[in-house]
């Protein structure tokens, strides 16, 4: 501790108190994120990393919907759920609140020299402060429909599809396909959490316990992939021939809004305490407080080496992406009547904008 | 939000990094926010000191001299925050607002009025200390950080008979400028 002793004339040891914090900062917190600091170089200062194609990294964004919860980290969950849920959108069953559904999107940028992994490597995993149902991870793959009718149907609403492709990929979808709906139920456990945060010695950290059997629900409706090949292959019949084509063609996903419902916790209280947890990085966290509605807008995680603005299609909230590499491939997410769309592949900035602008029709 | 398969390279989670950076991180971190009034950026700037001494070869905490050299990166960083050119102030002042309502959970509301005092006071004493001498700055914040002379003199590669004397002429010339 400063003691005004350390100068001769206490007034300067007092003019130097003003500038002293009134908190003390998280320690655990803080070395979790020194660690993630310290892999990020080491793995960026790895030689020969092989470079992800634009795709994988433009499609990164929306691989949480596909991906089993019990597998995501604790700022993962947080990003689109906990971050400050003034206003419930609306009541979904008697107990639950629905506290997010995408009505607009906000960019948190990924610092340069870091893939998303390393980001986010220390936090915990959000099965360490309870239990996650379905608990063993699932594996959800796109299962191929006969046709639009049919991938409609499945959906639960009217898929949009394009009038204006680029010459260059055939004018109707080679491949049609939809992601089963999914939804993980997480439940807070007091002891649990107690016994890990102790692991940590946070033993500052306040549990209150009415979160003890609070639970949270997130949604992820089915999911419909459109797959337009490029003009000069073979239409792609199964997956692994999928992949080829995401690397040239032109993918669009349509999917209702996901939502988040809680059950039996207020928003602010699970807000404050998760954001007191350690391991989310301050960045991270100053994104998350500075949503402007926090209960609809998506935060969209964009990582270095593509560029990302907001923008709108026919009027609708959009982020469109662009590859600061090849400058040829690009992407687009816009949300309209509780549908969220994306559209990438090999398109400049126009080009992804005249095809989402024909689908919105 | 994207979840990757890739492991996870713990690097710098050796016992000993971790009690050194237990050990010094709070004061590190403190130093910084009195130069910066800001949470967000004390913490940036003290993760960069500690990923310096990190990447150090040998590593900083086996290295007897780590403390004189691990406060010399700090005070540098801090000068450099104090010295930020305009931009890095507004964009200080600006993140101050934005975050400001939410920065610290826990942190007591308090009247406006005292509110907008205390920072212009603060603001003064950060005037002051930038217009004095890096050297002279370096004394007074290491000092209040709670260094001995001795550490002092090792972090600024000082005779540590001279330190004494030359906190003396930085309280002079800081109260010069803060009271002027």
């Amino acid at each position: 501790m400063p003691d005004t002793s350390a100068f001769e004339d206490a007034r300067v040891g007092a003019a130097l108190d003003l500038l002293s914090a009134a908190h003390t900062p998280d320690v655990d917190h803080a070395l979790l994120h020194q660690r993630a600091l310290q892999a990020q170089g080491r793995i960026t200062a790895a030689p020969m990393q092989p470079r992800r194609s634009f795709m994988d990294r433009a499609l990164a964004g929306l691989a949480i919907w596909r991906r089993p919860m019990p597998a995501i980290p604790i700022a993962a969950a947080l990003l689109i759920t906990l971050s400050l849920f003034t206003s419930p959108v609306q009541s979904l069953a008697s107990q639950f609140l629905t506290i997010f559904r995408v009505q607009d999107f906000a960019i948190v940028s990924i610092p340069a020299g870091s893939e998303m992994s390393t980001f986010f490597a220390g936090l915990p995993e959000l099965s360490t402060f309870g239990d996650m149902q379905p608990s063993a991870p699932t594996h959800v793959q796109s299962q191929p429909v006969a046709d639009l009718a049919a991938a409609s149907n499945a959906v639960g609403f009217t898929l949009h599809t394009p009038t204006s492709l680029p010459n260059t990929v055939q004018s109707q979808p080679s491949t049609i396909g939809v992601t089963p709906a999914q939804s993980y139920t997480f439940t807070f456990r007091l002891a649990k959490a107690q016994a890990y945060l102790q692991s940590l010695n946070r033993t500052d950290v306040v549990l209150p316990a009415k979160f003890d059997g609070a639970s949270l629900q997130f949604n992820v409706p089915a999911t419909a992939m459109l797959t337009y090949a490029p003009k000069s292959s073979e239409p792609a019949g199964n997956s692994a021939s999928n992949n080829a084509a995401l690397a040239s063609g032109v993918v669009i996903v349509e999917l209702k809004s996901p939502s988040v419902d809680a059950s039996g916790v207020s928003y602010d209280d699970l807000r404050t305490f998760l954001l007191s947890l350690p391991g989310l990085p301050p960045s991270v966290a100053a994104t998350l407080k500075s949503l402007p509605d926090p209960s609809s807008t998506l935060p969209v995680p964009v990582p270095a080496g593509i560029s990302a603005q907001k923008t709108q299609v026919n009027g609708a909230p959009a982020v469109i992406f662009a590859d600061q590499h090849s400058s040829i491939a690009g992407g687009i997410l816009w949300q309209s009547g509780g549908v969220l769309y994306g559209v990438g592949g090999p398109l400049n900035q126009s080009e992804v904008l005249a095809v989402a602008t024909s689908m919105a029709k | 939000m994207l979840v990757e398969s890739s492991p996870v390279v713990e690097v710098g989670a050796t016992p000993d990094f971790e009690s050194y950076f237990r050990r010094h991180y709070v004061r590190v971190y403190q130093l910084l926010y009195r130069v910066t009034g800001s949470p967000d950026d004390a913490e940036d700037l003290a993760q960069e000191v500690f990923l310096q001494a990190a990447r150090r070869d040998p590593p900083l905490w086996s290295d007897p001299a780590a403390d004189g050299w691990l406060w010399r990166a700090a005070s540098h960083a801090a000068l450099n925050a104090l010295r930020g050119d305009r931009r890095r102030r507004d964009r200080e002042a600006r993140a101050y607002r934005e975050a400001g309502p939410l920065r610290m959970l826990g942190e007591r509301a308090e009247d406006p009025a005292e509110a907008a005092e205390r920072h212009a006071q603060q603001a003064a004493v950060r005037v002051a200390l930038r217009q004095m001498k890096p050297q002279e700055s370096a004394l007074l914040l290491l000092r209040h950080a709670g260094l001995s002379y001795a550490e002092v003199a090792d972090a600024l590669d000082l005779k540590p008979s001279s330190v004494g004397t030359l906190i003396l002429r930085a309280e002079r010339r800081f109260k010069e400028i803060y009271h002027a």
